[in-house]
């Protein structure tokens, strides 16, 4: 899954630890979503959609590149 | 979770794994002496028994890193988990063919000496993590 959280985030001038603690994750997490190495659960897409201020699926995209049954 | 904390949690949890998995293959080697070396009896049950001290340490110590992860931490310690069987399978597998053709009969606890280097090699990995 694609997502756009690094523009999300620059466009805010919060680092990753800055937004790892408004979900209360660790940076770890959110440097393995922004990487696309992890897909978040649905609760976290849904907290840092909250987070942002903007429906989930303006911040989230299939990638159409990958087949999902 | 604060990062302070999280980072503090997982050195920590490195320290104290390692500090563990050291006198784990100290224990594992004494063992091995005292099976060898000393006539049956209590001293020698002692030592023969004693790996599994820090063995039984080390997966406490996961298990309280796990429970105190958040949910990509949750995985990566679990792949980890899932890779350091692995090898274990594996290199007991391979060791079950390479004992007939004349490597010493060892103690089972043997092949935990190649999983867990594997487990601790993917934690660290999770506290290295960067930014690509």
């Amino acid at each position: 899954m694609k997502n756009n959280l690094p523009e999300l985030r620059a466009e805010r001038g919060w680092t990753q630890a800055e937004l790892a603690a408004k979900l209360g994750v660790s940076r770890q997490t959110v440097i393995a979503i922004e990487t696309e190495r992890y897909d978040p659960s649905l609760p976290l897409a849904l907290a840092i959609a909250d987070v942002f201020k903007r429906p989930v699926e303006t911040i989230f995209f299939r990638d159409r590149s990958k087949r999902h049954t | 979770m604060d990062q302070v904390e999280f980072r503090l949690l997982l050195r920590y949890w490195l320290l104290q794994f390692g500090g563990w998995f050291l006198l784990y293959l100290l224990a594992y080697a004494a063992a091995l002496w005292a099976l060898v070396s000393l006539p049956p009896g209590p001293l020698r049950t002692v030592l023969v028994l004693s790996p599994t001290v820090p063995g039984l340490a080390m997966i406490f110590a996961t298990v309280t890193a796990y429970r105190r992860g958040d949910e990509f931490v949750q995985r990566e310690v679990l792949i980890a988990a899932a890779l350091a069987a692995l090898v274990t399978a594996v290199w007991t597998l391979v060791y079950a063919y390479l004992e007939p053709l004349g490597f010493p009969h060892v103690n089972v606890g043997f092949v935990h000496t190649f999983g867990w280097p594997v487990f601790i090699w993917r934690m660290v990995r999770l506290l290295r993590l960067r930014e690509k």
